[in-house]
């Protein structure tokens, strides 16, 4: 681990990967707002076809769709707070190296005594606290938005600890995900295409896959296989919080394939043949 | 003691072509070595090979004694370079910029305030985001990134690109300086008068082969020289062996086309004068000679 380059990542993107984490305790207060008129109106609102959409994503067949735990589990699964975390830990990692190649800047820095494999490793390892941010930030949202709604005694908040503990996990994954993309698959392979452009068209095609794959194993059933060939299939916050899922295997399943997509990207980083 | 730099058969071939093609140099510790070429000649693939920063196809690259690759990262800090299209890291002022590269070759940056100053770098401008430098400005922090730690071996790619007359000739001086404390300094170029002005030997290379090895004066030496004959009527007849390509030689065929020449207007030959080309008329006639090894 390169600690100048640390500082310099900390100067060019610790700010962005910090507000990032903003959007899931918005997303909590957010559901303390509307918690007391989703419980007085929740068998109004139950009527409406959009809802059963809801509850299956939510999944109501394992948490109540009348409970606190139902509604407050929206700042770890909303979308917008999954691109949050995907958003910060790709930052770093895509442009270290790839778009410090695409700047021509890497050749600079690569010509002093920094590993070719540090410098991957510095990218990732620089995500890991934003990981942890991003994994603590729902949990921030909910206790504000739970306290909020004046419901903070209710809410199971070790359960929603270990959903932490998964988001986290989930960090890690795309942090090494981004940092193998940002590499490049092909080592050998001499190409003067920019390469930030092709690793951020390569994520955000995984992305949407995987949350497609997520969206369709879960709504029908004999596509369930499809769960667990996505990263999304790891992260379970409903079954985390209804006990049916051991958070420290799927997180540990998560974090496992992370680390194994940085040791590529290490591997492939020393191994290219142009830095 | 090893050689600053010693490449042997090096060769890198990209697959859209192009690349390098058996290139083995030798630069003695503490010369300044001009590397010649047109752009796209194959000097800034050398020069990356010898960082490491990208690896050949074959031949072997050593750099201060130590195998590039081998010799890693406790190698590159002996090392300042100076990439031909330079880029600083986005978001830092000049002295962010100069702090960093200084950190991250983990030694002091000794020679920093000496060499702004020569360059005539405006202090107040350190302090200034670099992104709104002026092209001249940002090679004069690359310069001083690539000399503030004072290192053994200086490899400058393009380094007055951007770079009026005047912070040129301070570029220049400070090559001589380095030179004349024992560091060494490879400096590939196209233009050819800091070269010449600058270094103690050029090697040219063209479509990435190595052509020429030697001292400025042992290429003039080697050099076809040029007659001008001038006549009593006031005009002049200039003999080029080189652009007629008959030379093999400084003299080869010159004289005897000059006789042929004053034969053929008897009387009329009022002066003759025997010229050795410029650097800019050597190069064009090194790249000239179809497929010449190095001398």
């Amino acid at each position: 681990m390169n600690a100048p380059l640390i500082a310099l990542l900390l100067r060019r993107h610790g700010l962005a990967c910090a507000l990032t984490a903003l959007v899931p305790v918005l997303l909590g207060v957010v559901a303390g707002e509307l918690w007391p008129e989703y419980r007085d109106q929740f068998a109004t609102i139950e009527k409406f076809g959009v809802m059963k959409l809801v509850k299956n994503f939510l999944r109501s067949d394992l948490i109540p769709s009348d409970s606190s735990t139902f509604v407050f589990q929206l700042p770890y699964v909303h979308p917008v707070s999954m691109l949050a975390l995907i958003v910060a830990m790709a930052l770093p990692t895509l442009g270290w190296p790839a778009g410090a190649r695409g700047r021509n800047v890497l050749d600079l820095v690569l010509a002093t005594p920094l590993r070719r494999g540090e410098l991957v490793v510095t990218a990732f390892v620089f995500t890991l606290p934003f990981a942890l941010l991003h994994a603590l930030a729902p949990l921030a949202g909910v206790a504000l938005g739970a306290a909020r709604a004046g419901i903070a005694g209710e809410l199971p908040f070790a359960a929603f600890l270990r959903v932490s503990g998964e988001t986290f996990a989930l960090g890690v994954f795309f942090a090494g995900l981004t940092a193998l993309l940002s590499v490049g698959l092909r080592p050998r392979r001499l190409s003067r295409t920019p390469e930030a452009g092709q690793a951020l068209t390569l994520l955000s095609g995984i992305v949407l896959w995987s949350l497609l794959a997520e969206v369709v194993a879960t709504m029908w059933e004999p596509a369930r296989w499809l769960k667990h060939c996505t990263p999304f299939g790891w992260f379970e916050p409903p079954q985390v919080l209804a006990g049916t899922t051991s958070a420290l295997r799927d997180g540990g399943v998560l974090a496992a394939a992370g680390l194994l997509c940085l040791a590529l990207a290490v591997r492939n980083q020393r191994a290219r043949r142009s830095a | 003691m090893e050689p600053a730099i010693e490449t042997r058969e090096l060769t890198v071939r990209y697959p859209t072509g192009g690349g390098i093609e058996s290139i083995s140099l030798r630069v003695e510790r503490g010369e300044v070595m001009g590397f010649l070429g047109k752009n796209g000649a194959g000097k800034t693939t050398t020069i990356r090979v010898l960082l490491d920063l990208l690896r050949p196809d074959s031949g072997s690259a050593r750099v201060l004694g130590s195998d590039v690759r081998a010799g890693a990262g406790a190698l590159r800090a002996r090392i300042g370079y100076l990439p031909g299209d330079l880029a600083l890291p986005p978001g830092c002022t000049g002295a962010q910029a100069l702090d960093l590269f200084a950190r991250l070759q983990r030694k002091p940056p000794v020679d920093r305030d000496r060499v702004l100053d020569r360059l005539g770098f405006p202090r107040h401008a350190l302090q200034r985001s670099a992104r709104g430098y002026s092209t001249g400005m940002r090679q004069m922090i690359g310069i001083t990134l690539a000399l503030q730690h004072h290192p053994e071996l200086l490899i400058l790619d393009e380094p007055t690109s951007g770079l009026d007359p005047v912070v040129r000739d301070a570029f220049l001086a400070l090559v001589r300086e380095a030179r004349d404390g024992g560091q060494t300094v490879f400096l590939s170029s196209h233009v050819l008068d800091e070269v010449e002005r600058g270094a103690d030997r050029v090697a040219i290379v063209h479509d990435g082969r190595l052509r020429h090895v030697g001292s400025v004066a042992e290429l003039r030496a080697q050099a076809p020289r040029q007659a001008t004959l001038r006549w009593r009527d006031g005009t002049t007849t200039t003999l080029d062996p080189a652009t007629d390509g008959a030379a093999t030689s400084p003299l080869d065929g010159l004289l005897a086309r000059v006789h042929a020449a004053a034969a053929a207007r008897p009387g009329e030959l009022l002066d003759i004068a025997i010229t050795a080309p410029g650097l800019d008329e050597l190069f064009r006639a090194v790249i000239a000679r179809p497929g010449e090894a190095p001398t």
